[in-house]
């Protein structure tokens, strides 16, 4: 029937009366940001409580030791004494404020597991959001695991509260391995899946390597024999290289790292 | 739009913003380059958007997926959340929120006078209920006719004291505060317990005849750290409220907006509650006459409440 409603339907995506539209920046177009679920931030928690732990004795040892080596008299003990208080108070109240101010969300544990703190709309936390967000960590580390779990962004007591997201950071630009050439007819998921087969090749064990690049060679001559006669350039033998140079892989990224540089690498 | 082209008619816009986004973390962009920049962001999250929805999962959308959440990162800031000049927050800032959130202010007052009373008919009944409350053996030195105060500073110098006082009692505040969180039940826990010890524990001392030594030695601190417990318990039911009765916003614009309002008054009263810590550390265990002790607690209460109702806090553009 030419005026099936089912064919004018918008993809799911578009659906206007959806209960969570997800991140929307400007002009509301959706943001796709990789945020960080419960084992990264767990982990990321973890590393990051060894550092206090070994920061705050690190910090009583060296005031007591100084109160002990200087403090002749009893006045030099006590201001030693109230130091170690005070700064094992910064420590635990301050760590995570600190660092997420001046690192631009992130913490040593976070840069470590390669997370990062934003606004709920994937820009830079303000310092009240993050002073918020550190302030309702005391009832988070009863709660918050839970929290994390159950929130569809897995949002925690704190971030709730400061309008706050923990996310992944970007992949590093050495990711984006582009190819330069592709079958007539190829659709976008179809060159995405040779990109990706691409990226993965040099992770592989040789022998698969070369056995799913000459497998992908055999089905791209299937499809289309004269687009792999065309592909410029000398053929190899090594089915891995041979596909390098049929599909033209470049990369995205003007540096480091980019299919040509592999290719003259390997040859 | 074909994949190459749109890779290739759109890709030196990505060089531009990628390299506009260098410039501008090294500090070196001009007015004019600023507006450029946001032109391209604009640009790049549009395309995003395109990429997302026909070339999902290729190179051209990941490096628009890294460039925008770098982009938005480097560009979008929360309006109205620019950490304000010390003598705006003074001035303006602090007595305007303060006053926006009496009434849960007023709420904590009431449920904390509500405890005090509560704790105090407990303690009227049984005497021992105190010793919840207080250290153990307190209430044996109480029937000699000492009190726990007596000794504090045999032990420890008084900046210790102070020091530790003045941990607590911030600790006391952020967890009032941090309680309105989880709908304002850690607020109230903060309020019940601090209410009943005070009834509780005045009550006793009454009982064995030792009421104006405490009333002494709390004339100082007292007043204003009640005062201080109130307010930052005030702070986090605000958030609380703001959780339960979410109205047309979302639930998290609510909280997000409580939590900035009620970060304000935690912070103005951080000062006061370490000046209190000293002065409960020095003043209070002190042989100061009673008047003396009297004269400043009353006088940092009224500077504190002076600060918060007498300051004219104009609307912000006004």
């Amino acid at each position: 029937m030419a005026n099936d409603p089912r064919e004018s339907r918008p993809p799911a995506d578009l659906d206007l009366f959806e209960q969570d539209p997800g991140i929307l920046g400007i002009d509301n177009v959706r943001l796709e940001l990789p945020v960080a679920g419960i084992g990264s931030r767990m982990l990321a928690v973890a590393l990051d409580q060894i550092a206090i732990v070994v920061s705050a004795v690190l910090w009583a040892v060296l005031c007591l030791s100084a109160g002990a080596l200087f403090g002749s008299s009893g006045t030099i003990m006590v201001v030693m004494m109230v130091l170690a208080l005070v700064g094992l108070l910064l420590i635990d109240f301050g760590y995570f404020t600190f660092f997420e101010i001046r690192m631009g969300g992130r913490t040593p544990g976070k840069s470590a597991v390669g997370l990062r703190t934003v606004n709920s709309l994937g820009g830079q936390a303000s310092p009240a959001a993050i002073i918020v967000r550190n302030s309702v960590r005391i009832f988070d580390y009863l709660a918050g695991a839970l929290m994390v779990m159950l929130d569809r962004r897995h949002r925690r007591l704190g971030d709730l509260v400061a309008g706050t997201l923990v996310i992944h950071d970007p992949p590093p630009a050495e990711d984006e391995l582009q190819i330069g050439r592709w079958p007539s007819g190829f659709t976008g998921r179809e060159i995405a899946l040779a990109e990706q087969l691409m990226r993965r090749i040099p992770r592989l064990l040789p022998e698969r390597a070369r056995l799913l690049a000459g497998q992908f060679l055999a089905a791209l001559g299937r499809r289309d024999p004269a687009f792999v006669e065309a592909a410029p350039g000398a053929a190899h033998e090594d089915p891995v290289f041979e596909l390098w140079r049929v599909l033209g892989v470049k990369a995205a990224a003007p540096a480091g790292g980019t299919g040509a540089g592999r290719e003259e690498g390997r040859s | 739009m074909d994949y190459r082209r749109f890779a290739e008619l759109r890709g030196p816009l990505w060089d531009e913003l990628e390299q506009g986004l260098e410039r501008g973390a090294a500090g070196r962009l001009d007015y004019l380059a600023l507006e450029r920049l946001s032109l391209l962001y604009r640009q790049a999250l549009h395309d995003h958007s395109i990429a997302r929805a026909r070339f999902a999962g290729t190179a051209v959308a990941r490096r628009l997926q890294r460039l925008v959440a770098e982009a938005t990162h480097r560009l979008q800031r929360d309006s109205g959340d620019e950490v304000p000049t010390l003598s705006r927050f003074v001035g303006r800032i602090f007595p305007r929120t303060f006053r926006r959130l009496l009434p849960e202010i007023g709420v904590a007052a009431a449920v904390f006078a509500a405890a005090a009373l509560l704790g105090a008919m407990l303690a009227a009944a049984e005497p021992a209920v105190a010793s919840l409350f207080l250290p153990p053996g307190a209430i044996d030195n109480l029937r000699q006719g000492q009190l726990w105060t007596d000794t504090i500073l045999d032990d420890n110098p008084a900046a210790i004291i102070a020091s530790l006082i003045g941990l607590n009692n911030l600790k006391v505040l952020f967890t009032a505060f941090a309680g309105g969180a989880v709908a304002g039940l850690g607020a109230l826990y903060v309020l019940l317990l601090n209410g009943l010890m005070l009834g509780a524990v005045f009550v006793t001392t009454a009982h064995y005849g030792l009421d104006g030594r405490l009333g002494e030695f709390i004339a100082a601190h007292g007043p204003l750290e009640l005062t201080l417990i109130m307010v930052s318990a005030g702070a986090g039911l605000h958030v609380g409220r703001e959780l339960i009765f979410a109205g047309d916003l979302p639930r998290g614009e609510r909280m997000r907006r409580a939590g900035r309002e009620s970060l304000v008054v935690l912070l103005g009263c951080v000062p006061f509650i370490l000046l209190l810590g000293v002065v409960e550390g020095f003043v209070s265990p002190s042989e100061l006459p009673l008047p003396f002790k009297l004269a400043i607690g009353l006088s940092i209460e009224a500077v504190f409440l002076g600060w918060t109702f007498l300051s004219p806090g104009p609307e912000e553009g006004s």
